[in-house]
């Protein structure tokens, strides 16, 4: 049976260059129940509405100008001033090459959704994040962030694959 | 191997330590040796979200598609001024083609190619996504073609005037699929 997620105790940071689309997500959360909502417009000023704001997820695009979405998230996840590095982050990015998704997986992102944006996706990927919460993973200095793993496979044989990947090699 | 329990948001972190023989076991038998792996299990949203209490999910998505096409119906005004500063950032882009004009003329047209199609412009989308494909993944042995560009820039034109005009979208269907021929033929 569907569940009624009450999300008005939610806090989420809507990040994106494009001022018209904070707005459509915005408008959207609010309508799904979320109780607050902030918006940045640059990765930059994204992390310092982080530390005002304490959210619970980030939604952010890739491409922004005054700083990335992906320099956000290392931002987040890493930086030593950072005040959630365990936050849920929800990349929005015009591309969905292989190459891109592995990439934005390798950097420490939660979920991945591919723009057009509509209410049913954003609806799905907040869910799985209440349902599917994952475990986060230090490999050294590899990385950090959420198990990229979502299948475990205790009798994995094979080649250490945590360890950085050359993403010029993959098409 | 080392499980850790953290508080998210505000990082109050409990920890955990606790040794799991069938990890370790997993790890040690990988052929070019374990990683140093340390797992973190950080606070579940689940905690801030009761999963009773809200609406159902199909009246959430009914009041968000809802609210989605109210801000479509401003859009025509957004994509017109978008449009026109498109136009000023060609001119600029043709006084001086520097890389940075280029950059910035992509990541215009690129913010709009996410906004097309949810807010109920799809060819808006389909033409943004030709410009991309093209300034992307172009064959870079070939020049750069301004008149490309700029033909996707006069195309997005085109299905504002079509949907404004109510006229049905096969002119900017013809000219959408003419544009992305011509950007197969710069791709490698």
């Amino acid at each position: 049976m569907a569940k009624n997620y009450d999300f008005r105790y939610l806090r989420v940071l809507v990040v994106d260059d494009s001022r018209f689309m904070t707005r459509v997500v915005t408008q959207i959360l609010k309508a799904m129940g979320v109780g607050h909502v902030h918006t940045a417009h640059s990765g930059y000023d994204g992390f310092l509405a982080a530390k005002e704001f304490g959210p619970d997820i980030v939604i952010s695009d890739w491409d922004m100008d005054g700083g990335e979405g992906p320099e956000l998230v290392h931002l987040l996840r890493s930086d030593e001033d950072s005040p959630c590095p365990y936050v849920n982050i929800l990349m929005l990015t015009g591309f969905a090459e292989r190459k891109r998704v592995l990439e934005a997986r390798d950097f420490g992102i939660t979920e991945f959704l591919t723009k057009p944006v509509s209410a049913k996706a954003l609806y799905s990927r907040i869910v799985a994040m209440v349902e599917r919460p994952r475990a986060f993973v230090r490999v050294g200095d590899a990385y950090f962030g959420p198990d990229r793993r979502r299948i475990a496979n205790e009798d994995y044989g094979g080649p250490e694959r945590r360890l950085p990947v050359d993403y010029a090699e993959i098409g | 191997m080392r499980i850790t329990a953290a508080r998210n948001a505000a990082c109050r972190s409990i920890t955990l330590k606790s040794d799991e023989p069938a990890n370790r076991m997993t790890q040690d038998r990988r052929k070019d040796g374990p990683a140093q792996v340390e797992f973190i299990k950080p606070t579940p949203l689940a905690d801030k979200v009761p999963a009773m209490g809200g609406p159902r999910p199909s009246e959430a998505l009914r009041r968000a598609e809802d609210v989605v096409a109210k801000v479509a119906g401003e859009f025509d005004g957004i994509l017109a001024e978008e449009l026109a500063d498109l136009d000023k950032l060609m001119a600029a882009y043709r006084a001086n083609p520097e890389q940075a004009a280029l950059d910035k003329l992509f990541r215009r047209v690129h913010n709009l190619r996410g906004q097309g199609t949810t807010l109920g412009y799809p060819l808006i989308t389909r033409i943004g996504t030709s410009f991309c494909k093209y300034i992307i993944e172009r064959d870079t042995a070939k020049p750069l073609k301004p008149m490309l560009i700029e033909q996707h820039l006069k195309a997005l034109h085109i299905v504002l005037k079509e949907k404004r005009a109510q006229e049905g979208d096969e002119v900017s269907l013809k000219v959408a699929e003419a544009l992305e021929t011509a950007v197969r033929q710069e791709l490698p």
